[in-house]
């Protein structure tokens, strides 16, 4: 299947090889069970948290920002590649992925994603090289089972008991599905990172 | 020798110019290799945020600031005094320091801040920022950045990239510097607002530079268009930009982009364009703290549903749910009544915006600025959300009453369920006393059987079978079945002896068991002080206790009576009263082993004498017994 892909629609096809391990049906794919009945999506944040990984892991050449984000009912900032937003909408318009639109019960509205039909056989394309690097994030290096995406936070903390959260607020952790409570690794998608600068006071001109 | 100390503020900040750079040394925690696509001349970042003020706090501020002071300046800390008699106290906590530079008592405060927040090890950051705050809740920050990574010192060209890291960083700091000098009741507000998570609240950013240079392009072909591509310069600027809705090309030669929750103006004119920015920034500020407030009305109309689930799903209420419905309701209360003190604040602002609004028309030079920025439109908007929660919030104030009365109504059902059961309970008792009496009744009837059993068996056993025949021998002509008769109705009498003497026994034990006669007289009603302490003196009183509060004096006096009005009997009486409002309540009185009295002569022997004392008026001897 050849794709007509203008100039502001390139997309890094890793990024689609990541939603579709956390989505739709696909080999050796996340929640096998779950999917004969229901449709699987992945959340926009911890999409954001898989990319901000592939390009601490130097699986793609993106940027990343910190950006205030909403996570379950409250604020806090995170490393957001404008990139990778870019390239789910691109995706979007291509229809390789498609969103649905959700609110949750603190009455935010969050998207979900999933990879379609037409997404697949893009997929098609990659090459093994191309997955590997991908691989290596979303597999256990030990039981080559897909790992999980957990948010860990002081609210459901006691259901995640295998990982201990102490004072943090909240925590993106990768964990093992087999194996959880001796093989994951947490992410620093949330830790900001810091620059040395030195800065002097300005005020706005005739303010008032 | 003299010392201006403000002369040396001024020198260190000069000499930070020129000697920072180099002492930086591009120090940076950045994992990402970043792809330079922006550069930016003397770039300048200004950050708004709204936070409810008023006159009040306004002057709270300034005390707290010490504005007025001549010498102005202090250090700043969040730790609380948790022992304020003591006269010493520790801290190696010293968060910020600040500087006022204008004020005016009520309406606003212009101050410099430095932060000393902990950062990174290799990590060297001298921030210092200035602080706006206005009366009408508007704040800016804003800071130049003197030195960051820097690729060509000497152009002070910085990249969007590290820029973007300084601004995470400012958006934080400048909510830690600014909850240290706000009162509790503002940090109360903004806890709420925002989750317990206030420290990481948006704001709104704004930056400024004179110039951009773009290592990959020419930046001076470039026009605001040409950065919406839906590529990599539109992603670049939506790090500050969050969502691009449009650039335009300024007059003069500069550039400008407006997105959701941040600008980017690069004009060598900056300064003809800052009112107009200022004016946007605390709209969309108030913006900002509009949406999370809605957000939180939301929350709190789902903790109301939640308790009313909570109640209507759960079959009684135990001691434990009632306490945890309670402690989630008051948190409600608690959590309405801050957020409905805001609203008169709210209501100032915009006034106070709408006002500012209009002023801007008089810059009709700048109207094709303002014209793109779609102010009035934007502030009618925000004019009327504001308005909205009025109605929000009483519509929520009738929701938590309505579940205020659900819990009130199961509360009266529990009680009503509780005073059943103990009265059932009470006829339980006495259903096993009527039990009990019949019990005993049969158990004397078996007594009887017993003793008649025990007559005959002994009858037989002295007279044996031939007494009969021999009796009747004797005494009736040798007729046997007379004399059988005879041994028979022997035998009943010696029954009826036993039992007799058998019955006495149980009646003696059962004298000397204890009895008891209880008799509470309810009166409740006012009576005649001075008599009733009259009444009182010529009682041996043997215990008194009183309670005492703002309305009332309550007295609970004991003693004992005996003498020829109550025969052998020693009466207990225990009177309960109220001094401060002359009030009655009941008077108690218990015999043990009563004889020969009864209820109702104690009762009116007693109101005989309280009457006769013009104690309390005669009443009725059914309204004073339970």
């Amino acid at each position: 299947m050849d794709l007509e892909i203008a100039a502001d629609q390139e997309f890094e096809p890793k990024i689609l090889y990541l939603i579709s391990k956390y989505s739709n049906v696909i080999e050796n794919s996340y929640h096998e069970m779950e999917l004969d009945t229901a449709e699987l999506f992945i959340k926009e944040l911890p999409l954001m948290c898989l990319i901000y990984e592939a390009i601490v892991r130097k699986a793609i050449d993106y940027d990343y920002a910190p950006q205030s984000i909403l996570i379950t009912n409250f604020r806090m900032n995170a490393n957001i590649s404008q990139e990778g937003v870019d390239d789910v909408n691109d995706m979007r318009e291509l229809g390789l992925i498609e969103k649905l639109q959700l609110t949750t019960k603190h009455h935010t509205i969050i998207n979900g994603y999933k990879i379609t039909d037409k997404g697949l056989e893009a997929l098609k394309k990659l090459t093994d090289e191309d997955r590997a690097p991908v691989d290596q994030i979303v597999y256990c290096n030990e039981c080559r089972g897909l790992m999980e995406l957990k948010i860990i936070s002081q609210e459901n903390k006691k259901k995640e008991d295998w990982y201990d959260l102490g004072d943090e607020e909240i925590k993106f952790v990768f964990a093992c599905k087999e194996n959880k409570t001796h093989k994951f690794f947490e992410s620093s998608f949330l830790d900001i990172e810091d620059v040395s600068y030195c800065s002097k006071e300005f005020y706005l001109d005739n303010f008032y | 020798m003299t010392i201006n100390p403000n002369e040396n503020v001024e020198k260190k900040i000069i000499e930070n110019e020129t000697i920072i750079p180099i002492r930086l040394n591009d120090k940076d925690n950045i994992k990402d290799e970043l792809d330079i696509l922006v550069l930016l001349h003397k770039p300048k970042i200004i950050i708004g945020e709204y936070i409810p003020f008023g006159i009040n706090q306004m002057v709270n501020l300034n005390n707290k600031l010490g504005s007025v002071q001549k010498i102005k300046g202090a250090l700043l800390t969040s730790v609380i005094d948790e022992e304020p008699v003591e006269s010493t106290f520790r801290t190696d906590e010293v968060c910020s320091s600040v500087y006022v530079e204008e004020f005016d008592l009520t309406n606003f405060v212009k101050f410099k801040a430095e932060v000393h927040f902990p950062e990174d090890e290799g990590i060297i950051q001298e921030e210092k920022f200035g602080v706006y705050v206005h009366e009408d809740g508007s704040i800016i920050y804003g800071c130049s950045l003197l030195s960051l990574n820097q690729l060509d010192v000497r152009e002070h060209l910085t990249s969007l990239d590290h820029i973007t890291r300084v601004l995470g960083d400012l958006v934080e700091d400048s909510s830690l510097l600014i909850q240290t000098i706000l009162s509790n009741f503002q940090n109360n507000l903004l806890e709420i607002i925002y989750n317990h998570h206030e420290t990481h609240r948006n704001k709104f950013l704004v930056l400024m530079a004179e110039d951009f240079r773009l290592p990959q392009n020419h930046a001076g072909e470039m026009k605001a268009a040409n950065f919406q591509d839906g590529e990599d310069y539109e992603n670049e600027l939506n790090q500050v930009l969050k969502e691009f809705l449009k650039g335009l090309d300024l007059p003069e030669g500069g550039l400008f982009f407006l997105g959701t929750e941040g600008m980017i103006l690069i004009s060598k004119e900056h300064k003809k364009y800052q009112k107009i920015l200022g004016t946007y920034m605390t709209i969309a500020g108030l913006d900002l703290f509009l949406s999370n407030f809605f957000q939180k009305i939301w929350v709190l109309f789902d903790s109301c549903g939640e308790i009313r689930d909570t109640m209507l799903s759960i079959v009684e209420l135990n001691a434990k749910l009632i306490s945890s419905i309670q402690t989630n309701l008051s948190n409600v209360y608690n959590e309405i009544i801050l957020l409905n003190s805001i609203l008169p604040y709210l209501k100032n602002s915009i006034t106070s915006l709408d006002k500012r609004v209009q002023d801007l028309e008089a810059l009709s030079h700048m109207k094709y600025f303002i014209d793109f920025l779609d102010m009035k439109k934007y502030f009618r908007i925000l004019e009327r959300r504001s308005g909205d929660i009025d109605n929000l919030m009483q519509a929520l104030q009738h929701e938590v009453k309505g579940v205020q009365e659900i819990f009130n109504s199961l509360s009266e059902r529990q009680m009503r369920k509780l005073t059943e059961t103990t009265q059932e309970s009470i006829r339980s008792l006495e259903n096993i006393a009527k039990t009990s009496d019949r019990q005993s009744v049969t158990l004397d009837i078996i007594e009887l059987i017993l003793a008649g059993s025990v007559a005959f068996d002994l009858v037989q056993t002295i007279f044996m079978e031939p007494a009969g025949e021999a009796i009747g021998n004797a005494f009736f002509m040798g007729n046997y079945l007379a004399g059988n008769l005879a041994i028979f109705a022997m035998a009943g009498v010696i029954w009826i002896g036993i039992a007799y003497g058998l019955f006495k026994f149980l009646k003696l034990l059962e004298g000397r068991m204890t009895k008891f006669l209880r008799v509470n007289m309810k009166i409740n009603g006012n009576c005649n002080i001075e008599n009733l302490i009259g009444y009182l003196e010529s009682k041996d009183i043997e215990v008194v206790e009183t309670k005492e509060d703002v309305s009332t004096s309550l007295r609970n006096l004991e003693w004992e009576e005996s003498g020829a009005r109550w025969g052998s009997n020693t009466l207990n009486f225990k009177l309960i009263y109220d001094e401060k409002n002359k009030f009655l309540e009941n008077v108690l009185v218990e015999v043990i082993n009563p004889k020969k009295i009864s209820r109702n002569k104690i009762i009116e022997v007693v109101m005989q004498e309280l009457v006769d004392l013009d104690v309390v008026p005669k009443r009725e001897m059914d309204e004073l017994i339970d």
